[in-house]
């Protein structure tokens, strides 16, 4: 018997093999036990979830608010915990000096030597874009008037 | 073979908003043909039960994601295919048969008559054995090729039903088939003679 024709007629006869009906009455019970099963113990958070999207499909077109309203409230909590968190303090950061070979320290504080009063600061040069028609005048030169 | 895509179609819609009704219905329709596969590829009906169990529970969760690109049949076919595969590679090779009885009417089937007739170790082996050295011949295949054996010879899909569920061309299909032949003919070889 070499015709693999005979073989795939054996393989055929392996259609016959079966569990029987009342089998699959019983796996069909059986998954609809687990199913149900499944379904009642669903995870909170899976709950939570669905009543959530349910209460915002409720809200109806007040639900477009929502994302305006969380991203505000995300805002203000932000700065008032940016508020309340105080001051930085930033590492003294060590350079060598590559002339001198020396280590030199860096304050962290920025220092400004400010006017005596009745003193006048020297004003900054003008760069040559600022000239001509489309010039700022010195008097509203800053970032606050340049808008 | 597949069923009206029409009627799956509502019954689909129906179980994704969750009508598990609709789902029951799906489940008794599909079982059979899927226990089969199942039952072809494994040989052993306990596995055969948890791993179907799990097919359709991975399907229920899933019919969300489900396009309807192909058919549910086709679509439910390769979770069972994959599925399948994934347990046989961890399963111990060395698992014994658990083997479902063989229908009666086999004994009225034309073709097993004529094989009868023509081979002494066919009709003297009895169905029992017969059924015995057929499983034990399928599972000395590699996985992949008794998936198409089971789809192909015994379950009658179509190559190019069978590219599809596997994700390979049709030629691929066909190699693996004539392969597969060819190990079950020399497996099955003394006992046909």
């Amino acid at each position: 018997m070499d015709d693999p024709s005979d073989i795939q007629r054996l393989l055929r006869l392996k259609r016959y093999e079966t569990p029987g009906e009342r089998y699959y009455e019983f796996f069909q019970e059986q998954f609809r036990d687990r199913q149900r099963a499944e379904l009642l113990h669903r995870s909170s958070l899976d709950i939570f979830r669905e009543r959530l999207a349910l209460w915002i499909s409720e809200m109806g077109p007040l639900k477009w608010a929502i994302p305006t309203v969380a991203s505000t409230a995300a805002i203000a909590l932000f700065f008032t915990m940016a508020h309340f968190a105080g001051p930085v303090e930033e590492p003294l950061v060590s350079h060598e000096d590559s002339s001198s070979g020396d280590a030199i320290e860096f304050s962290p504080l920025i220092q400004i030597d400010l006017p005596q009063t009745g003193e006048t600061m020297p004003a900054p040069p003008v760069r040559e874009e600022f000239t001509g028609n489309k010039v700022l005048r010195a008097s509203l030169r800053g970032p606050l008037y340049e808008f | 073979m597949p069923r009206k895509p029409d009627e799956d179609r509502e019954l689909v819609s129906r179980a994704r908003e969750g009508d598990t009704a609709a789902f029951d219905e799906l489940v008794e329709k599909y079982t059979p043909r899927l226990y089969g596969l199942v039952y072809h590829m494994t040989s052993n009906h306990e596995d055969t039960h948890d791993v179907l169990q799990e097919v359709f529970a991975k399907a229920y969760r899933s019919l969300k994601r489900f396009r309807g690109k192909s058919t549910f049949y086709t679509w439910i076919y390769s979770i069972a295919t994959n599925m399948t595969l994934n347990f046989l590679k961890k399963r111990n090779r060395r698992k014994s048969l658990s083997l479902d009885d063989v229908d009666l009417a086999i004994e009225n089937d034309k073709e097993f008559v004529e094989l009868a007739s023509r081979s002494d170790p066919v009709r003297e082996a009895g169905i029992s054995e017969l059924q015995e050295r057929l499983n034990e011949a399928m599972q000395r295949l590699s996985e992949d090729h008794r998936a198409v054996v089971t789809m192909f010879d015994i379950q009658g899909l179509p190559h190019a039903e069978i590219s599809r569920i596997l994700g390979v061309s049709e030629g691929t299909v066909r190699s693996r088939l004539h392969y597969a032949h060819r190990q079950l003919q020399a497996h099955l070889e003394d006992f046909v003679k």
